[in-house]
């Protein structure tokens, strides 16, 4: 059955294949990506760590284990997977990690310790009975506000201890040498990834915005992260070569930015419904691709990893998109960022069914859009492929809307 | 107020105030409705029909709390009145469908509706909301709220089996008192906060009886009148709720000597357990007993559970009880908020042997996720007693009542001539 898996990553995959501008670099990607999901792989494939949730600090991840996992969800076949021990009303990402994690036909968990990021009602269910399957679980229990001195301590006592615990699982003492390492490690990714988007969004028509996310994300299932930022470096290379000898052709579709539920490799079906409604998706706003634009730490070659994470306390929370709080600012503050900086002419607010938390933003997203000027479009959908062409229809029309919006806008400044 | 403001209001005052006349003449019209009953009725009408405020006795500050996770005690040491919000009116349940997101759960939507309407006394009156973050519609509530209301965000511990998280939620508690002494001026002192446990453990005193007197004899009331009984709580000053349970247990005790029952001898006795059934919503409830059940027991937040769990205080110290009062907040507690959750079967395995309970019925508030999650572990467990359960999925409107009775009939009926004997 697990080929049905590596059957859904491949189809997704030969539909990313041909968009692009012939870099001959992406070809690296592809096989990297389709050599994790394999069947072979994830048949021996037994990671010591696996991180579930985007909540959990990857710096802190990587100073007690070297290749952790993060399991994100995504998988329309591993929700199959899950239908069984969980309610109806869960969401799509908590039912693939489950189905992921909990399976006949993969063991991701034979050997490993599972630290799970309590950020909402489904990861929180989760932790119980992943438990009650007899599987070692780390719970990261995050306060519910980030903007005060007591929740910060909060914060980094959280994840000093989740750190702790699992170094002591895993038999490596969390050091600040370690740590700094790896939130060294984390910059140069985020600092590689931001120069490879940033290029990307000069010749928009240089990949198609799905296969862009692919490839920033797929450092998440890079065998070798050393090996992964040669190729992601050589690739933004290839692109700076391709936009200093050919002028980038014009791009006069509507630049939307998608905002909400995090888009998850192998389901790219809102990336591609965009794409192929004339839209170009400049950004996400998500708990994923907010992972890798993290600001960055002010590190110190020497000092304890309490002061670290202390430090961390005060920049991460509040700049992450996270169901966690009570108010998503980090969203909000993302948001106007984008709305700022790039010539967004609508924003597409995507609810993952069941991913209630985000569905609560909807009216503060619609109140600093509007002060922009900019429509917002709620698309709810799941993992399923049934409502596709009725996506469609709609994103169509709002697509159309955008184009004489901007038509007309034209008309006036001329 | 804008014309159209004004017919939604008008709206709101004649639906509300009849849906909970409706619901309070049914109750009314039960059998074996016991006479010292009424005092609560009487509160709920209070509170429902006339629309008055919590009544007090002093003029002193209320405080709304949106879970039973927040110690009264702590209220009323510092000089406030607690009144339990969470709402159970389908009026208000349509007006916050109009502000909150489709799928949110019908309580907080209630809540919400109740906050946008402004016209009910006992929320608008309120110096002090605390939420604690139990869930996600609760966690986006306190975000809510918090730019309308004075709010204490109380963060709950999602595991409690460990010293830190227990120290974590002391803080909290901390926290929610400096902001209690900002609404009041009193600090919390060992003396206010000892006399705020007398008024607690004399109502729990009361309720044990009552409890006691319901597990020697299930049949002794119906558990419609219990719920309302419990219900009442939430508006009704601590001491007073307390001679008023003094009074019902001193007549039940009567009604038990005289050997009467409140129900006949073959009605399913059935335990009710998931999301919280709050006034008006009493449709569960109400649609076992006129079926022809009994519900003998509750599992529920607003039932039971709410004053069940004393504090047991070790160290006469204002924190001494404090750290009392986070212990009895979290770790008897059996809402599914938490990660590990296994004491709810063990608490609902206990209650089927008190009650001697025939079937169980599985209330979920549509959107109550986390008590979906529990379904079906407590089916399995259900399953290896031989005990039926039926999960039942309902919202804050009467429109499905019709298709829920002929589900809570049958079920009745598979127990009544499907032979258990347990």
């Amino acid at each position: 059955m697990s080929e049905k898996l590596n059957a859904e990553v491949r189809t997704v995959l030969e539909q990313l294949w041909h968009e692009h501008c012939g870099f001959a670099e992406i070809a690296w990607f592809f096989r990297e990506v389709d050599a994790f999901f394999g069947e072979e792989h994830l048949k021996n494939y037994h990671p010591e760590l696996i991180v579930l949730g985007e909540d959990y600090p990857p710096e802190l991840a990587l100073s007690v284990c070297d290749h952790p996992f993060l399991l994100l969800g995504g998988s329309l076949e591993t929700t199959h997977w899950s239908d069984a021990l969980l309610p109806r009303d869960a969401d799509p990402v908590s039912r693939s990690a489950c189905g992921y994690l909990l399976n006949d036909h993969f063991s991701l968990i034979e050997k490993a310790t599972v630290i799970l990021t309590l950020s909402n009602d489904n990861r929180r269910k989760l932790a119980g009975l992943l438990r009650a399957r007899g599987i070692d679980v780390i719970t990261v229990d995050l306060p519910p506000v980030f903007d005060t001195a007591s929740s910060q301590e909060a914060w980094a006592a959280e994840m000093l201890r989740v750190a702790d615990e699992a170094s002591e699982r895993l038999g490596k003492k969390l050091s600040y040498r370690r740590l700094f390492r790896a939130a060294e490690e984390a910059a140069r990714i985020r600092k590689v990834i931001t120069s490879f988007r940033m290029l990307t969004l000069n010749s928009p028509g240089c990949m198609s915005p799905a296969l862009r996310d692919l490839i920033a994300e797929s450092v998440f299932y890079a065998q070798d992260r050393a090996e992964w930022l040669e190729h992601l470096s050589r690739l933004t290379g290839e692109i700076a070569s391709r936009q200093q000898r050919y002028y980038p052709q014009p791009d006069d579709r509507p630049w939307v930015i998608t905002v909400g539920s995090p888009v998850i490799f192998p389901n790219e079906k809102l990336p591609m419904l965009l794409d192929a409604s004339g839209l170009y998706l400049a950004d996400r706003i998500d708990s994923l691709s907010m992972m890798t634009q993290k600001p960055a730490l002010k590190l110190r070659r020497f000092g304890k990893p309490e002061s670290l994470v202390r430090q961390m306390a005060q920049i991460i929370p509040g700049s992450e998109v996270s169901g966690a709080w009570t108010v998503n600012r980090g969203l909000l503050n993302s948001m106007e960022d984008r709305l700022r900086i790039l010539p967004v002419d609508g924003i597409v607010y995507h609810v993952l069914k069941g991913q209630i938390e985000y569905d609560f933003e909807l009216p503060e997203v619609e109140r600093m859009a509007a002060e922009y000027g900019v429509p917002v479009f709620r698309l709810e959908t799941d993992y399923q492929q049934q409502d596709v062409e009725q996506l469609r229809i709609r994103m169509e029309a709002f697509a159309e809307m955008l184009r004489q919006r901007s038509g007309e806008r034209m008309r006036i400044a001329q | 107020m804008t014309p159209a403001e004004a017919r939604q209001r008008d709206r709101f005052d004649r639906k509300s105030v009849a849906v909970a006349e409706k619901m309070l003449r049914r109750m009314r019209e039960m059998t074996h409705k016991p006479a010292a009953l009424e005092p609560f009725l009487e509160t709920l009408s209070r509170i429902f029909v006339d629309r008055e405020d919590a009544r007090k006795p002093q003029d002193i500050p209320t405080v709304g709390t949106y879970c039973v996770m927040v110690p009264p005690e702590m209220i009323y040491a510092q000089g406030a009145m607690p009144v339990k919000l969470c709402g159970g009116s389908y009026t208000a349940f349509s007006i916050g469908d109009d502000i909150s997101p489709r799928d949110a759960c019908p309580l907080v939507k209630a809540v919400m509706g109740f906050e946008e309407i402004d016209a009910m006394p006992v929320y608008q009156n309120c110096s002090l909301m605390a939420v604690p973050v139990t869930c996600d519609c609760k966690k986006k509530l306190a975000g809510w709220l918090s730019a309308r209301r004075s709010t204490a965000i109380l963060h709950v511990p999602a595991n409690r089996e460990r010293d830190e998280d227990m120290e974590r939620f002391v803080g909290e508690l901390y926290a929610f008192s400096r902001q209690l002494e900002g609404i009041t001026g009193q600090p919390l002192s060992y003396e206010n906060l000892s006399a705020a446990f007398r008024l607690t453990a004399n109502a729990q005193y009361q309720l044990s009886r009552f409890i006691d007197l319901r597990r020697k004899h299930p049949k002794i009331i119906r558990g419609t009148f219990a719920m309302a009984a419990m219900n009442a709580m939430s508006y009704t000053w601590a001491p007073e709720w307390t001679a008023q349970m003094a009074a019902l247990n001193d007549e039940l005790e009567a009604i038990a000597r005289s050997g009467e029952n409140a129900v006949r001898e073959n009605q399913p006795r059935i335990l009710l357990t998931g999301s919280p059934v709050v006034f008006p919503n009493m449709k569960i409830p109400l649609l076992i007993e006129e079926m022809g059940g009994l519900l003998a027991a509750d599992e529920t937040c607003m039932g039971e559970r709410g004053l069940y769990d004393p504090p047991a205080v070790a160290d006469r110290t204002v924190d001494g009880m404090l750290r009392a009062l986070a212990n009895r907040s979290t770790r008897p507690c059996t809402c599914p908020t938490f990660a590990d959750n296994r004491r709810r079967i063990y608490r609902i395995r206990q209650l089927i042997k008190d009650y001697r309970i025939q079937g169980v019925i599985y209330h979920v508030l549509r959107g109550c996720l986390v008590y979906d999650y529990e379904y079906l572990s407590l089916e399995e467990e259900m399953g290896k007693l031989g005990i039926p359960i039926i999960r039942v999925e309902t919202d804050y409107n009467e429109e499905d009542v019709e298709q829920l009775r002929i589900r809570v009939e049958a079920f009745l009926e598979l127990i009544k001539y499907g032979g258990n004997q347990s």
